[in-house]
């Protein structure tokens, strides 16, 4: 009996030892701790979750904001000066390889395991995990999901009903749709059917359903193969060129719009479909500024996304956004008081605080559910989420969802079955650098007079392929092929 | 004489600064300005050379030679934007360089001082208008979908016009929209100009009688023809360089193979990859460039006959 005893005190112990093992995190001396990053809004320090978090901690949160655009030459400048900040968002895989190769950045992996932070622990076990991994097998960065962030296919929804049109099951389909759309011209406005924002890459939303991969497939002999030496992507080109060469299918100024005049145009009943990101957010603000401007108009959302040669995919981001990485400088007192605070945005409680604030203040409470305050969105977070929510994980807004469309979406657009995942997203390699900033030079070059109908696409997609030759993309194949392989994965792999 | 000979120019221009030092003490900011923006960065033209990271010291980094500046030279693109940025600023030294001219001319034909002021002040309101908010304007006239250009072409019968994303029209609208934004403000230095003239000239001509045109001609035009080659001179050396704001905020995929210029070349293949290194070759292949164009037509001003610059 004493044996079985001793023995189970001794598993027990056994199992404990790690919590027993995690280092304390020392809040007694207080600290200065600086946070650059990019947001939609200028966060003032007294802002009272940034005050929160400073009580909370023991710290001096300083915040050092930029807008999106000038974020990466801000943070450049800083890092060339030597004046790396304690906390900052990587936006440059790039330059983030460099601060890696370099000995500039955090060993996150060591610090998680020591204090054990178990919901920065959770995050590092992502999806596509691989990918945020250096070559040394650690993580630097704390990935910064976007939840279910994605391109999708907008549509009059009041427009379809009133033609009796079912939604499109094909891009044929689709193209149907756009064409009724133009003819009914419901609204009386002269409008076409369909827009995008982004020029070929917007018109990319189609891309997978003809290829069945998102940047590089495998072909049926096991070579790697780029979208743009698929036949099937030629004849999604051909797709688009036969819809933009039709009056009124297609709007004329896709290749010149930017996403707000993309956004505009729908809103305003210009077109009847249109290319945008989705997400809750973007969701609402849609079906708003639809309503304010006709108040029959309903908004509707296709789903799932029309099918081709290749089936019915998602051509989906890589799924994070810009991820947390912190200065080597640090000392470790300080190192593993800023991974507290990232702990504790990413619990349920600090998820909760940075998505509603405080009562009152911030949200209402009806019927036992928390409201977000419109004004504190409109502005003071200038989004759906405060600025250390975007900051810890942006895929957290997801929780705010109650829309049935919204929902149906998450389920949708998460399902690795219906998507086609650019698992290249955190790739970054000098030489490949060069050779992508050539096939995207030649992208212009070729694709987009292709579409217009300026370049005879038969004619040309042989010089197409020989400039592509020319700019390295053999080159670059080889380099993604050990990229992939480093990572004991393939491309066609919805995930790492 | 002979102790004048003996000091030496340097020692000369030291007394001679010394003496009249309170008049060269205003000198100073504007050389402190060169120096920190002009000169020191200078130092920096090695990052070509080099392999460049923003995370190693200067000093730390590898040098490359000439590899980015044979990568700028292979690179996709580079030839057109070369020869993009040489026409749109051939056609603006063609129509935008003697705008000014004219219309410093015809506003020192105004008699009616308070009419002239204001037509002054309007003229020069454009200078002041960003780049972004013109390409919103005229994205906004051109627009399909009920812009003011297309509504004319309605009422004409004719179909919509996307005119931004018309190859052939992109330059045109470049020149012209440069016409309206800059031809006030530039006349301003020739309106200077026309003011030292000593307007006895005017009143001789006029006694012996020289009508309108001929006084514009032969004393207006006469007395600013130094600024003009000047101002010429200077135009010809920013003939690599200028007009990003203005191509990158009108500038669409539909238009790249005749508007892209060296600049947003450079700002979209080097700035944005963080290239630096390919950056600063392409900056320094413009300087030369540039450079070059600008002592060449100063040497041509001077064996015409003219001063020149230098």
């Amino acid at each position: 009996m004493k044996k079985i005893v001793s023995l189970l005190l001794a598993l027990l112990l056994m199992a404990a030892a790690p919590m027993a093992m995690a280092a304390e995190v020392d809040m007694t001396e207080p600290m200065d701790i600086e946070l650059m990053a990019y947001f939609v809004m200028e966060v003032d320090e007294k802002d009272p979750i940034v005050q929160f978090i400073n009580d909370k901690f023991n710290v001096n949160l300083k915040l050092t904001i930029t807008s999106e655009a000038n974020y990466d030459d801000t943070l450049n400048m800083r890092i060339a000066g030597a004046d790396i900040p304690d906390w900052f968002r990587v936006t440059d895989q790039g330059v983030f390889n460099q601060l890696v190769e370099d000995g500039a950045l955090l060993n996150v992996s060591e610090m998680v395991e020591k204090y054990n932070f178990e919901n920065i622990a959770a995050q590092l076990n992502v999806n596509s995990k691989a990918a945020f991994l250096a070559n040394d097998g650690v993580f630097y960065r704390i990935p910064d999901t976007l939840g279910c962030l994605n391109r999708g296919i907008f549509y009059r929804l009041d427009w379809q009903e009133k033609l009796n049109l079912e939604t499109p099951k094909t891009w044929d389909e689709f193209a149907e749709m756009c064409r009724a759309f133009a003819e009914a011209d419901l609204d009386g406005i002269d409008s076409t059917g369909f827009t995008a924002y982004g020029n070929v890459s917007g018109l990319e939303i189609a891309q997978s359903s003809f290829t069945g991969y998102r940047n590089w497939g495998i072909t049926s002999t096991g070579d790697y193969i780029y979208k743009y030496e698929d036949d099937n992507y030629k004849a999604m080109i051909e797709y688009w060129r036969d819809l933009f060469a039709e009056d009124g299918t297609l709007d004329p100024e896709i290749m010149i719009s930017s996403y707000t005049e993309a956004m505009e145009k729908f809103c305003t009943g210009k077109v009847g479909a249109l290319m945008m990101n989705v997400n809750s957010t973007w969701y609402s603000n849609m079906s708003q500024t639809l309503t304010s401007y006709k108040s029959d108009a309903k908004l509707g959302l296709m789903m799932p996304l029309p099918a081709g040669p290749a089936g019915s995919y998602m051509n989906s981001y890589f799924g994070f956004s810009a991820d947390s990485a912190f200065s080597a400088d640090l000392d470790e007192a300080k190192a593993a008081r800023i991974l507290a605070i990232f702990d504790y945005l990413l619990s349920d409680e600090g998820r909760d605080l940075t998505l509603y604030g405080f009562e009152g203040q911030h949200h209402d409470v009806v019927d036992g559910v928390k409201v977000q305050r419109e004004e504190t969105l409109n502005t003071e977070w200038g989004q759906c989420q405060h600025l250390l929510g975007e900051v810890a994980d942006f895929g957290t807004n997801d929780r705010l969802i109650t829309n049935p469309t919204m929902i149906e979406w998450v389920n949708y657009s998460t399902n690795p079955d219906n998507v086609r995942a650019d698992t290249l997203g955190y790739f970054s390699n000098e030489r490949a650098d060069v050779i992508s900033a050539s096939i995207n030079e030649l992208r212009t070059q070729y694709l987009v007079p292709m579409i217009t109908g300026e370049m005879d696409v038969d004619a040309e997609w042989g010089n197409f392929q020989k400039a592509l030759k020319d700019a390295g993309i053999d080159e670059l194949r080889g380099i993604v092929k050990e990229y992939y392989e480093s990572k004991g994965t393939t491309p066609d792999s919805a995930t790492f | 004489m002979t102790s004048v000979a003996k000091r030496g120019p340097a020692k000369r221009l030291w007394r001679e600064i010394w003496r009249n030092r309170c008049i060269y003490s205003f000198v100073i900011p504007g050389v402190i300005f060169y120096f920190i923006f002009r000169i020191y960065p200078l130092y920096f033209m090695q990052i070509a050379f080099r392999d460049f990271r923003v995370t190693r010291p200067l000093q730390k980094c590898a040098w490359a030679g000439f590899k980015y500046f044979q990568e700028l030279f292979t690179s996709v693109g580079f030839r057109t934007a070369l020869v993009n940025t040489l026409a749109i600023n051939f056609y603006k030294l063609i129509f935008c360089f003697p705008a000014p001219i004219l219309m410093a001319l015809l506003l020192n034909e105004l008699k009616f001082s308070a009419f002239k002021r204001v037509t002054q002040t309007i003229l020069y309101l454009p200078h002041f208008v960003s780049w972004v908010i013109i390409s919103s304007i005229l994205l906004n006239f051109t627009s399909v979908y009920g812009g003011m250009f297309n509504q004319i072409r309605a009422l004409m019968g004719l179909k919509p016009y996307t005119f931004l994303a018309q190859k052939s029209l992109f330059r045109s609208i470049l020149v012209l929209s440069d016409l309206w934004k800059e031809t006030g403000y530039g006349a301003i230095i020739y309106l200077a100009a026309l003011l030292s003239i000593d307007p006895q000239l005017y009143e001789a001509a006029e006694i012996d009688g020289a009508n309108r045109f001929q006084r514009m001609w032969h004393i207006s035009l006469a007395g600013i023809k130094e600024t003009i080659v000047v101002m010429l001179i200077l135009r010809v050396g920013s003939m690599m360089s200028g007009g990003f704001s203005q191509v990158y905020s009108l500038m669409n995929s539909q238009v790249m193979s005749v508007g892209d210029t060296l600049d947003t070349f450079v700002y979209r293949m080097g700035i944005s990859n963080n290239r630096f290194s390919y950056a600063s070759a392409a900056g320094i292949f413009n300087a030369v460039v540039a450079a070059i164009l600008l002592f060449s037509t100063d040497r041509f001003a001077k064996r015409i006959g003219e001063r020149g610059l230098f």
